[in-house]
């Protein structure tokens, strides 16, 4: 080869280098630019911006029909449009730049490779074949005993697969006999019977129905029947035609009790033992929570109890258990409170831990999850209520947070409140689309059912730590641990009177046949008639004994629970 | 080793026949809520165009690929052999990357095809169709005779690094050996993956498709452009140190009689060729004082003493990996997300586990689908532990037995046919010269 053609060789190598220089410097600028707009894209979301959605916001609750900022929402979706658009353009734009810079870049590669200078001779002898194969060996090895090792050590730290299924909650349940679909229970037969904690209704209202007239606790008057109960526990008796339902339990055993309404006879009980999952050692609850504090539920067919334990317990109406299964240990630093209740045939379980704040409802029939809806909230012991806003049922809860809609046929989260505060002991009430919620160290507060908006809150009032609220004509009835009892107008949420009664009130009112009938920690029945001008006792009678169980009204017979007794309450000719 | 080498052919050939009517004898599902299920072979004439939409190329055009990459090894054996030319290979290499790639989007390739037919062997239930099998069957048929001319100029993924190969450095040779043992691992997982039904890694983690489709997840990308940004100085870094077909064809050029020689005629020892070889497939002559047989032969004793061994370790050590591993199963996954939701305790609900349980199956079914995957896996994941060991072992013999040659040759298993020693061959250039003088 002559000296000029080597000469231009030098030439178009040094030019070929200086290209490849160009487009790496090219290339690395465009995917810079590319990378860091791929960021700003993947960061804004131009169509849900805070201005644009504060706008939307603006618009539907204030000013619907103000033109101009329907006009202003306008421009600035369109704006943001424009944004997105343009940014994904500009990436477009960069892939094509890249590979523009990519053929370049390689060609020039391309040419800088094919005008190196001749390769010569390298300097030094080769590896003897011996050796090669030697040097191969000691690869081999270290690489087969590398992956080895890597091996061992992943079987190490990795936890080995467990089925999880002791673990888990209601597919380790042990299914007794699934009882074949029957005909399903009718709202009537419902509202008949008392199957959840504050009636059929959740809200402690009761309709028409007979109250006991004349009773006293201490001289035997108008008791029909009191029979013990052999574990104790805070939860309120249910009623299915002739049968009382209540639990029961200790650090040792859980019961469920079934009563016979005529006369009191214990008809059977059933242990809520060896059930999967069951903690060995149940959490630890404190004095007046106890392990049976969830009222139990029924639906006439079967009849469902839940324990502090996590626990939650099927038997048939004849004691019979039909499954059972644990739903987890709840972590509650007073005890696990919250009642069950029956939604269209689903059994509703709200699952309070301080780790994770659950509701799910199950199939009656098997236990089986229908839905669940894992929320990030806090913990209460307050029990769900069923609220029907617009012919949309809702379950509604409150946790010390908020207080929370769920649509009870799919689970989804309708809407949430933060209004609450302290610990929340009480559960809602509810009068003309008001959701009304009350307790001690937050407020009370109406709340609108159809969209959660805050209707009014009040923060001046008495309010009760563990009964519930109850509504009528309006107004909102409170009746606090302090003796406190105060009447508050459901549209404003102005205080209408307040009366001091002196002993304090665990137990929730009932609104029943126009009265209020609500029970002291004393054991001191009140008969209130509503009224929103003053307070007028219409009778009190006396139990003898504390009394901080809700009771249940049936057939003209009140059942109430204490410590350790079920009383029934009723006229004798009856 | 004829008659080794017909006997493989046909076993190769006679093993795929009960694939093929495993799909007539398995047909897909009725699926009884109108679901369709969409088509993935060739489609009827009666399709629709939005159903010939649906597949990433059209069925015809996947016959056409199966032709076309024969027309590819052909031209590429032609070049090699016939016409000793490198510049044909990279004009080859060239056309493949815009064929294979850019048009037929990098799928389906040899490399992935491995786990259809992993996932058609293991599982019944799972269709391969024809051209899917030749696609696989072909370069190892094409290994069987003319060693890797596949990797050379024809697989996409390979030819991608080739082309940007420009200043190869040498990695230190014993590096080398350990890093090519992570090829073997990763083609027994990808089999264990794909038969178990875990997924297909492979394709999930080919770093150049993404470029292809001009689209792709950011780590692929990523990770593509970092082994391209490699492979301008380290020669193909995913074929030498990832690939797993490359370990197949690996063994059926080894039983290739035809191999690339990299001198027309007589070796003069210049050692270019050596130099220039990016991915270290040149072996040296062997040297006079070469070690006693006896050592030798007591190497070959000690691992055959340590092959069983070996195997038992890594059989129980793969046994217990399949723990670990099938926390990867979507089933796994699914019953760990059931029970976890159920325990009221763990997670929010998933996609998966809200279809799971509008399905109306029983957990206790899932559970029992689950203990079935498990044991598969551990089984697998014992196999692969066995093969592995053995792999490894075959290796060590192979560096163990005396090798005899006089000049610089290739190794077949590792030659990756890119024809860069004609090049710089001078005994090839001394002939070119004379042919064109003589012209």
């Amino acid at each position: 080869m002559n000296k000029v053609s080597i000469k231009n060789r030098n030439i178009i190598h040094r030019t070929a280098l200086a290209v490849v220089m160009v487009a790496s410097v090219f290339l690395l600028a465009v995917v810079l630019i590319m990378l860091l707009q791929y960021r700003q894209i993947k960061r804004t979301e131009p169509l849900d911006s805070p201005a644009l959605s504060g706008l939307r916001e603006r618009y539907i609750t204030d000013e619907r029909g103000n033109e101009q900022l329907k006009e202003q929402i306008r421009q600035l979706d369109l704006l943001s449009r424009r944004a997105w658009f343009t940014g994904q353009d500009q990436l477009h734009t960069g892939g094509f730049l890249i590979i523009g810079g990519m053929i370049a870049l390689l060609t020039a590669l391309q040419v800088a490779a094919s005008t190196r200078p001749f390769p010569e001779t390298p300097p030094g002898g080769s590896a003897s074949t011996d050796r090669a194969a030697a040097r191969a060996r000691i690869g081999i090895a270290i690489g087969g005993g590398t992956v080895l090792l890597l091996s061992v050590i992943t079987v190490f730290l990795v936890k080995p697969f467990a089925p999880p299924v002791a673990k888990t909650a209601f597919s380790a349940m042990k299914v007794v006999n699934i009882q074949p679909a029957e005909t399903p229970v009718s709202p009537e037969e419902f509202n008949r019977n008392w199957p959840f904690f504050r009636g059929a209704d959740t809200i402690g209202v009761a309709g028409n129905r007979k109250l006991p007239g004349d009773w006293d606790g201490k001289t035997g008057k108008g008791i029909l029947w009191k029979s013990e109960i052999q574990l104790q526990g805070y939860n309120s008796p249910v009623v299915w035609g002739n049968r009382v339902f209540v639990s029961g339990g200790n650090k040792q055993i859980r019961e469920l009790y079934c009563f016979n309404g005529t006369d009191g006879k214990l008809l059977w009980r059933l242990a809520a033992d060896n059930i999967p999952g069951s903690p060995a050692t149940p959490p630890e609850v404190a004095e007046d929570t106890g392990y049976a504090a969830p009222t139990m539920a029924t639906d006439g067919r079967r009849v469902f109890a839940v324990f502090a334990t996590g626990d939650l317990v099927c038997a048939d109406m004849d004691g019979k258990r039909l499954w059972a299964v644990n739903l987890g240990v709840p972590k509650n630093h007073y005890g696990y409170s919250s009642s069950l209740l029956i939604v269209d045939g689903r059994l509703i379980v709200q699952f309070f831990d301080e780790n994770r704040q659950l509701l799910a409802a199950l199939n009656p029939d098997n236990g089986k999850p229908v839905w669940s809806a894992d929320r990030k909230t806090s913990i209460s012991w307050s029990s769900p209520s069923v609220i029907n806003a617009a012919g949309r049922k809702l379950v509604v809860t409150i946790t010390c947070d908020a207080v929370e809609a769920f649509d009870a046929a799919s689970g989804s989260p309708v809407w949430q409140l933060n209004c609450m505060g302290g610990e929340v002991g009480t559960s809602a009430a509810y009068s003309e689309g008001r959701i009304l919620v009350a307790n001690d160290n937050a407020c009370a507060a109406a709340i609108s059912a159809i969209d959660g908006k805050l209707l009014w809150k009040n923060n001046e009032l008495t309010l009760p730590d563990v009964a519930s609220p109850v509504a009528f004509e309006n107004a909102m009835y409170l009746f606090a641990s302090s003796g406190v009892v105060s009447c508050v107008d459901a549209a404003s949420g102005k205080k209408l009177w307040e009366k001091e009664l002196g002993t304090g009130f665990y137990s929730s009112p009932l609104l029943v046949s126009g009265r209020i009938i609500v029970f002291n920690m004393e054991g001191n029945a009140f008969i209130i008639k509503p009224d929103r001008e003053k307070y007028i006792q219409e009778a009190a009678w006396t139990l003898g004994e504390k009394v901080v169980a809700t009771p249940a009204v049936v057939d003209g017979r009140l059942y109430i629970r204490t410590d350790k007794f079920l009383y029934c309450i009723g006229d004798k000719t009856e | 080793m004829s008659i080794l080498r017909k006997m493989l052919t046909f076993i190769l050939f006679f093993a795929a026949i009960p694939l093929l009517v495993a799909q007539s004898r398995f047909p897909k599902p009725d699926f009884t809520n109108g679901y369709k299920v969409p088509q993935v072979g060739l489609l009827p004439s009666a399709a629709t165009q939005a159903e010939r939409s649906m597949l990433p190329i059209t069925p015809y055009l996947q016959y056409a690929v199966l032709g076309i990459l024969l027309l590819f090894l052909i031209f590429s054996c032609y070049f090699l052999y016939r016409k000793r030319s490198r510049r044909g290979v990279l004009v080859t290499a060239l056309s493949a990357v815009v064929f294979f790639g850019f048009v037929v989007g990098g799928c389906i390739c040899p490399v992935g095809s491995i786990q259809n037919v992993a996932a058609a062997i293991f599982n019944q239930k799972f269709p391969i169709s024809p051209v899917v099998l030749g696609i696989f069957l072909l370069p190892l048929f094409f290994a069987l005779f003319t060693g890797r001319v596949f990797c050379g100029s024809v697989c996409p993924l390979g030819t991608i690094q080739e082309i940007v190969n420009f200043y190869p450095v040498k990695v230190p040779p014993l590096l080398d050996r350990i890093l090519r043992v992570i090829p073997l691992f990763y083609l027994g997982a990808g089999v264990l993956f794909a038969a178990t039904g875990i997924g297909f890694i492979i394709c999930r983690f080919d770093p150049f498709v993404g470029f292809y489709r001009m689209s792709g997840p950011f780590f692929i990308l990523t990770a593509g452009g970092g082994l391209l940004l490699l492979g301008v100085f380290v020669a193909r870094p995913y074929c030498r140190y990832l690939c797993p077909y490359g370990i197949l064809l690996g063994w059926f050029s080894k039983l290739s009689s035809r191999r690339v020689s990299i001198t027309p005629d007589e070796c003069i020892r210049c050692r270019l060729c050596e130099d220039v070889c990016p991915v270290d497939a040149i072996m040296p002559p062997s040297h006079e004082d070469r070690e006693p047989m006896r050592k030798s032969l007591r190497r070959i004793i000690l691992l055959l003493i340590l092959l069983p061994l070996t195997a038992a370790a890594s059989g129980v050590t793969g046994y217990f990996l399949g723990n670990p591993i099938s926390l990867l199963h979507p089933r796994v996954e699914l019953y760990r997300q059931v029970c976890a939701e159920l325990a009221v305790g763990e997670r929010p609900q998933t996609d998966e586990s809200l279809a799971f349980r509008s399905s109306g199956t029983p957990v206790a079914e899932l559970q029992k689908e689950v203990s079935s995957v498990v044991s598969n896996i551990r089984l697998g994941s014992c196999i692969l532990g066995i093969f592995m060991a053995l792999a490894i072992m075959a290796r060590l013999f192979d560096f163990s037995k005396r090798r005899e040659q006089k000049d610089f040759q290739v190794e077949n298993s590792l030659c990756v046919c890119c024809g860069r020693c004609y090049n710089v061959c001078p005994r090839e250039k001394r002939n070119r010269i004379i042919l064109k003088e003589g012209e």
